[in-house]
């Protein structure tokens, strides 16, 4: 066994050691001490990820790959703009950030894991933990009345969810004899498929698509993101989203090939619902975090669609959308910390009336991301979209290009809403001065959205290496 | 001599006037003077570039020059190509003079300048982009990327009474766009790689594939001109502004259509869809004719103006459908003298509207105590309507004799039009020109001298043009 492959889990259990620790000893504790402590602890668990990334710790069970490394890089960085700009919103309102930053490290920490995992307990394991403890994370809030019912509901379908899964894993494993991926994948490709054994895989890619939020598993997400605190929401809508479909891919590819294969006319379906309510039910919103919800549902739907044919170059693409829109939809979460009124929040869309008066710089940086998750040229969100529409034509799948078009017009139209309430409705409140650091975050996405289309072959081409080693 | 890269900096410089325009103040005190100092000079700067580029290109039409190639992405493999011809320099010099006339024209007007400013820059680069685009993806990007300032112009400045106007407006536009990618994108795999847009026609596909593609393309085109039977989401928008930069960059949408044709839609199309050249030129002549009665009964001087542009616009495209090449530097020459005259007798109707509204005046007789106001709206009427004071005047002769030539009915129908949406012009011309005794001390003020010597210096322009616009080039 190999401890320093697992350095970087280390770090972050004992990070989560000395926060409990100071918050048991340590009289004066401010929401900044928890996050100061956060940060360093996922600076430290980033900084080992990258230099021990090709090191297993336990060979055919936890192991460290280029595939594994890509995806915990972007669970670190977006976690770490997360905790920042959470950290304004604990100091504006003064609530002990201990839970919320100690939850996050635990989520890391299972999602992380879930990624190195090669065998099925270890990863349904990890990954059934980190998402029944969203639970506790939804209830980090202040107003008990909106969230409660919400994660009541959240904790009843998870559990549901997560015995299926854990009742699927323990038959699986009985009957092939091991939870190796490998294992598992010769079992099906040697082994006549009976009912169960396909059963028992489709339950563990299914419950994959529930976590990510995928039509028709999409129920929770609008609620879960429009009831939660701001940081909850912003760390459920991207954080958990990267190991989600890192895994799926590697189950696909590694472990349940064949139940997989089975499953694609339903998935088909699933992704074609999900372009469809994602677009559709966020016209029917007024809360601006709803709308990026069913946003979100939106781009999972093409992302699970290109999935589907399962080759280096829908993987490469599906990756590229996934990334250039939770790069936007971070950037519109990251921009919701700078909307407060009194100092409250706001998330209403009538409440934002008028904000390129007061706030042009947040309503412009709004404005270029909900574009760029269009997929307008010359954003970012063009490189995604032009990485699916080249997938789409260059596999003659014409009844995908007509859907996605149908719905990207649809999306457009809930954009203009809230482009029309920024900017072409009078001002009715007046909002609070923002943090400098949310400037600062909303500048650095900005940049990345408009200066990487401007030469995109150096980033795409790190990417196209990392994924290459999956289908390979 | 190094070589300069004329259309990467006609495209950047507008970006960098915006980023100026950011950091400039724009308070009351400064009352939006420095933005529109910035904007005005990234104007003339550009302006600058393209007559070098000029000077740099021969005024042979079709022969791209100034040629650019960038690699943007590797996978898929994606150059983006950028050239020019006479033709293309000749249109972006006439988008640059109608701007900054609408910019001459907003100058007074304090209210968001900023945002004005910075979104009428970005509207230029853009169209810079499309209008020197060589391959199908450079042009797709600009072509999409343009509507993101048009809906933000119309929609702040544009004073509409119904968004939902709007709205339907920009949903159409990107159903054409959203086409038009998926057109682009079948080619570009077709073709498997780099494709250049005077290539498109070369392309031979299964006979379903080639009626799809070129469908959408036509349809996708067809949706920045106000033709039949969308005209009316268009128009509803488009003549509905009261903003003069506004109305300008809102109208100078269907030149985009009508170039796009141009470059997409060459002589030698795919037989197979010969039947959309049909159709085009059916529902063109239907949409002139209809949209210059409307404006003939119409009472607003804004759709009349609108539908003037309009029937212009359609009368160019089928100019340019004409079976030879020789007649699209004429339509070019028209264009670029039609865009000044248009851009100037919006600001110089906006300049009376506001008169009107301010003093509750009649538009009767409004002008009969402008002077000034009156001599150059006079003028640009005139020179509008084909009369020998600019280009319009021999290239419209030339497009109408083609167009008689080729194909007489739709010609005599196009005439018609014309005629109409002259008319339409010639009576709002009197009317507000009429001597009206006013007993009221509330009389209209007439344009500073600074406006009037600016307009008559436009005046000037398009008496130079009226041979050749392009008196100034070798060979």
């Amino acid at each position: 066994m190999n401890w320093f492959a697992l350095l970087p889990e280390i770090f972050i259990l004992l990070t989560l050691a000395v926060l409990v620790l100071v918050r048991l000893f340590r009289d004066r504790a401010t929401p900044k001490t928890f996050y100061t402590l956060s940060k360093y602890g996922i600076l430290a668990a980033f900084v080992a990820t990258l230099v021990f990334y090709d090191q297993s710790f336990w060979s055919g069970v936890y192991e460290n790959s280029l595939h594994s490394t890509l995806f915990k890089v972007f669970i670190y960085l977006f976690a770490a703009v997360t905790m920042f700009l959470s950290a304004k919103y604990f100091l504006s309102k003064d609530y002990s950030s201990f839970r919320f930053y100690s939850l996050i490290l635990c989520s890391i920490l299972f999602l992380t894991a879930g990624l190195s995992a090669q065998d099925i307990r270890l990863c349904a394991a990890v990954l059934e933990l980190g998402f029944l403890l969203n639970f506790y994370l939804i209830r980090c809030s202040g107003n008990d009345d909106e969230t409660y019912p919400v994660s009541i509901n959240f904790m009843i379908y998870a559990l549901i969810w997560a015995v299926f899964v854990l009742w699927g894993v323990w038959n699986l494993t009985q009957i092939v004899g091991s939870g190796r991926f490998s294992d598992i994948a010769l079992y099906y490709k040697n082994n006549s498929l009976s009912w169960q054994l396909y059963f028992y895989g489709a339950f563990l890619l299914l419950a994959l698509l529930y976590k990510l939020g995928v039509a028709p598993f999409h129920f929770w997400t609008a609620d879960v993101f429009g009831a939660a605190i701001l940081p909850v929401g912003s760390y459920l809508m991207i954080v958990p989203v990267f190991a989600y479909y890192a895994v799926f891919i590697q189950l696909a590819a590694e472990a349940l090939t064949v139940p997989f294969e089975l499953l694609k006319p339903a998935l088909y379906a699933f992704a074609l619902i999900s372009i469809f309510i994602g677009a559709i039910g966020a016209n029917g919103e007024i809360n601006l975090r709803r709308i990026m919800a069913y946003s979100r549902i939106f781009v999972l739907g093409i992302v699970l669609v290109l999935l589907l044919v399962f080759n280096q170059e829908s993987i490469f693409s599906s990756f590229i959308y996934l990334l250039v829109s939770m790069l936007a939809l971070g950037g519109v979460f990251a921009a919701f910390y700078a909307l407060k009124s009194k100092g409250d929040y706001l998330r209403r869309l009538n409440e934002l009336s008028g904000l390129a008066e007061s706030k042009p710089f947040i309503a412009a940086v709004m404005l270029i991301f909900m574009v760029s998750l269009l997929g307008f040229p010359p954003l970012l969100g063009f490189l995604g979209m032009i990485s699916v529409m080249n997938h789409f034509v260059a596999y003659q799948d014409y009844v995908l290009i007509v859907a996605v078009m149908i719905g990207i017009v649809v999306l457009a139209a809930a954009y203009l809403r809230v482009i029309k309430t920024f900017y072409f409705d009078m001002k009715r409140s007046n909002f609070d001065r923002a943090d400098t650091g949310i400037y600062f975050i909303l500048l650095f996405i900005l940049l990345i959205v408009l200066v990487l289309v401007l030469n995109p072959k150096y980033f795409m081409n790190d990417i196209e290496l990392a994924l290459r080693g999956i289908i390979a | 001599m190094p070589h300069i890269p004329y259309l990467l900096i006609l495209i950047l410089l507008p970006l960098c006037g915006i980023f100026f325009a950011m950091c400039s103040q724009d308070n009351d005190k400064t009352k939006g003077r420095n933005v529109l100092s910035v904007a005005l000079l990234s104007v003339l700067a550009n302006i600058a570039f393209i007559i070098a580029a000029f000077l740099n290109a021969s005024s042979e039409y079709g022969k791209m020059q100034l040629k650019e190639t960038y690699l943007w992405l590797e996978s898929p493999k994606i150059m983006l190509s950028f050239g020019v011809d006479s033709f293309s320099l000749l249109l972006m010099l006439g988008v640059h003079l109608a701007l900054l006339i609408g910019i001459w024209g907003v100058r007074n007007d304090y209210v968001l300048q900023k945002s004005r400013m910075i979104f009428t820059l970005l509207f230029l680069s853009l169209i810079n982009g499309f209008l020197a685009a060589l391959d199908i993806i450079s042009f797709f990007i600009f072509f999409e990327a343009m509507l993101i300032p048009l809906f933000m112009l119309i929609g702040m400045f544009g004073e509409i009474k119904r968004q939902a106007g709007l709205f339907r407006f920009m949903l159409y536009n990107l159903c054409g766009v959203l086409l038009l990618f998926a057109a682009i994108m079948v080619l570009y795999h077709h073709n498997k790689g780099a494709l250049m847009l005077n290539q498109i026609s070369d392309i031979r596909m299964s006979r379903t594939k080639e009626i799809v593609v070129w469908s959408s393309i036509f349809l996708a085109f067809l949706s920045r001109i106000p033709i039949w039977p969308f005209h009316s989401w268009v128009s509803a928008v488009s003549s509905g502004i009261k903003n003069p930069l506004v109305f300008i960059v809102a109208n100078l949408m269907p030149l985009s259509g009508i170039y796009s044709f141009i470059r997409f839609w060459p002589q030698s199309m795919p037989d197979t869809v010969v039947f959309v050249m049909a159709v085009l030129e059916i529902i063109s002549v239907i949409s002139m004719l209809f949209i210059a009665l409307i404006g003939l009964i119409n009472k607003d001087i804004q759709y009349k103006i609108f539908s003037f542009m309009t029937v212009y616009y359609i009368f160019f495209l089928l100019g340019s459908f004409l079976p030879t090449d020789q007649i699209l530097l004429n339509v070019g020459f028209s264009l670029f003298a039609f865009m000044i005259i248009f851009a100037a007798i919006e600001v110089l109707v906006s300049f009376q509207e506001d008169e009107r509204e301010e003093k509750n005046l009649s538009a009767e007789g409004i002008l009969y105590k402008m002077p000034r106001a009156s001599a150059v709206f006079t003028f640009m009427v005139f020179a509008g309507l084909g009369l020998p004071l600019s280009a319009m005047f021999i290239n419209n002769f030339v497009i109408v004799s083609g167009l008689l030539v080729y194909n007489f009915s739709t010609a005599v129908v196009a005439l018609l039009a014309l005629i109409f949406v002259a008319s339409a012009l010639l009576k709002e011309l009197f009317v507000r020109r009429a001597k009206v005794e006013t007993v009221s001390d509330n009389l209209p003020e007439d344009i500073s001298k600074l406006d009037a010597c600016f307009m008559w210096m436009v005046a000037i322009v398009l008496l130079m043009s009226l041979s050749d616009p392009l008196w100034f080039m070798r060979g």
